[in-house]
C-alpha cells in the first residue's frame, strides 16, 4: 500500500515539473518582434555629441567644402550628388542662420565642418580620411578626436572600427585653438561637434530636410555671438 | 478436499484483504486531507505597470500568462512552483533624449519579457477538498528580465536574471467537493528587482489573471 502511494506521488511531481518546463519552453521561443510595423519616417535616428567645455559662441566663421566625403573601409573620396549637395547646403544655411559667417576655400576660419558619408562594410583598420579636410581647410592639420567614435588623439594615422553600416556624418573641429605647430609633427584638431544619421539610409533630399533639421534643432548651443 | 481448502484460503485471504482496504478509506476525511495532492493551473492575465515599469511602459499589458503548480499538504498548506511569460510594449513618438553632452532623437519603441521563476507558499482558508477555496500566496525567487528599447530599428538591450518577489491573493472554485477541475482567479503584485536607464529603481507591476485550475492525486 505504501509503496503504491509513494509511487502516485512521484508520478504526481513529475508530471507538473515537466508541464511547467515544457510551458516555459514554449513561451522562450516565441517572442514577437516589436518594430515589424516601424515607418520610414519613424526609423531614422539622429544622435548628437558635442563637447560641452565649449563655448561655441567663441566661433565667428567656418569652412565647409562643397563636396561630400565617402568614407569607406580603408580610403576615401569626394562625392557631388543631390542628397550630398542638399546636405552640405543645409548644414551651410543653418549655421549661417545661427550666426557663423562661412568664408570661401583655404580662408582662415573658426570652425572646421565636415559632411561625411560614412560606407564601411567591416570590421578593420583604416587610415585616417581626414587630410582631405585639412588640405581644405588651409593648414596642415591632422585630425584629432571626440572620444567614442574611434578617433583617438593619440593615433593620427589610423584608427580600428567596428561598424558595417552606411550613414551620414557632420562633424565640426575646432581650428580657432588649433595647438601650434612643433617640429615635423602636425598638431591635433579637436572634434567638438559630432552629428549621425542612423537607423535608415537617407536617399532623397527630403529626408536630408528632416535629418538637418532635427539635427540642428536640438544642437541650441551652435549659436554665435550676436 | 484440495479444492475447499484452496477455496477457503481464497476467501479468507481477499476478506482480509477487503477489510484492510476499508479499514483505510472509510470515514469522512477525503484523499485531499490526508495525503500530499497536486494542482496545476494556467492563467491568463492583464498586468498594469507601477512605479520604475510605469516610467518605462506606461499602458496596460495584455499579453501574460501564469503558470503554476503546487503541492497540496493536509493542513491547508501549499508549497509551489510558479512561472509563465509576461510582454509589454509601448511606441513613444519621436522626441530628444539627453545623455550628459549627447542627444538621440528618435522614435522609440519600448519592450518589456519577463519569465518569473519562483517558489511559493500559500494558506487557503478551506480545506483541499472544498469547491471554493480563497487563499493567501507568497511568492519568491527570481525572473529573467529582457529590456530592450529600440530607437527606430536600433536595439538597447539589457538582460539578465533578476530576484523578484510576488505576493498573491486568489481564488479556487472546483464547482463541487472533490471535484478535479476549476477556475481560478488571482490578483498579484509583482517586483523585479532590475533597472536600466529609462526604467528606474525597480519593476513592480500588478496582474489581474483569471484560468484554469486542476487537482488530482
Amino acid at each position: 500500500m505504501n509503496t503504491s502511494k509513494q509511487h502516485t506521488v512521484g508520478k504526481g511531481s513529475i508530471w507538473m515539473i515537466l508541464l511547467l518546463l515544457a510551458a516555459g519552453g514554449v513561451l522562450t521561443s516565441c517572442r514577437d518582434s516589436a518594430i515589424n510595423d516601424l515607418s520610414p519616417a519613424d526609423s531614422p535616428v539622429y544622435i548628437t555629441n558635442y563637447d560641452n567645455s565649449i563655448n561655441f559662441s567663441q566661433y565667428k566663421t567656418f569652412s565647409l567644402p562643397d563636396s561630400v566625403v565617402i568614407q569607406s573601409n580603408d580610403n576615401y573620396q569626394t562625392v557631388r550628388s543631390s542628397v550630398a549637395d542638399q546636405f552640405v547646403s543645409n548644414v551651410a544655411a543653418a549655421l549661417t542662420a545661427r550666426g557663423y559667417q562661412r568664408v570661401a576655400k583655404g580662408q582662415p576660419a573658426d570652425l572646421g565642418v565636415a559632411v561625411i558619408r560614412v560606407d564601411n562594410q567591416y570590421t578593420g583598420i583604416a587610415s585616417n580620411p581626414y587630410s582631405y579636410y585639412s588640405n581644405y581647410w588651409g593648414g596642415g592639420y591632422g585630425y584629432g578626436g571626440l572620444g567614442g567614435y574611434g578617433y583617438s588623439p593619440y593615433y593620427q594615422s589610423y584608427y580600428t572600427y567596428q561598424v558595417s553600416e552606411q550613414y551620414w556624418e557632420i562633424q565640426m573641429v575646432d581650428l580657432k585653438n588649433a595647438p601650434t605647430t612643433s617640429g615635423t609633427d602636425k598638431p591635433q584638431l579637436n572634434v567638438i561637434y559630432d552629428a549621425t544619421v542612423r537607423g535608415s539610409d537617407v536617399t532623397d533630399t527630403q529626408a536630408v530636410n528632416t535629418a538637418t533639421n532635427a539635427i540642428f534643432s536640438q544642437s541650441p548651443y551652435l549659436k554665435a555671438a550676436q | 478436499m484440495k479444492r475447499i481448502i484452496a477455496l477457503i484460503t481464497l476467501l479468507s485471504l481477499t476478506t482480509a484483504a477487503w477489510a484492510q482496504y476499508q479499514n483505510i478509506y472509510s470515514g469522512e476525511s477525503s484523499l485531499y486531507d490526508r495525503y500530499v495532492t497536486f494542482n496545476i493551473a494556467a492563467r491568463y492575465g492583464v498586468s498594469m505597470p507601477l512605479g520604475g515599469q510605469k516610467g518605462y511602459i506606461d499602458k496596460l499589458s495584455p499579453t501574460n500568462l501564469a503558470l503554476e503548480g503546487e503541492w497540496l499538504f493536509p493542513q491547508r498548506f501549499s508549497v509551489g512552483i510558479k512561472t509563465g511569460y509576461q510582454y509589454t510594449s509601448q511606441r513613444i513618438p519621436r522626441q530628444v533624449y539627453q545623455y550628459d553632452n549627447q542627444s538621440v532623437s528618435a522614435v522609440q519603441t519600448r519592450t518589456l519579457s519577463v519569465i518569473p521563476a519562483m517558489a511559493s507558499l500559500s494558506y487557503y482558508f478551506a480545506g483541499n477538498a472544498d469547491a471554493i477555496r480563497p487563499y493567501i500566496q507568497m511568492a519568491g525567487g527570481g525572473a529573467y528580465i529582457d529590456y530592450t528599447n529600440y530607437f527606430g530599428p536600433l536595439s538597447d538591450q539589457k538582460n539578465g536574471f533578476k530576484g523578484a518577489i510576488a505576493p498573491a491573493i486568489g481564488l479556487k472554485y472546483y464547482g463541487k467537493r472533490e471535484q478535479g477541475l476549476g477556475a481560478e482567479i488571482q490578483a498579484q503584485y509583482q517586483n523585479i528587482f532590475f533597472n536600466y536607464d529609462q526604467l528606474k529603481d525597480s519593476a513592480p507591476s500588478l496582474m489581474l489573471s483569471a484560468g484554469i485550475s486542476y487537482r488530482f492525486h
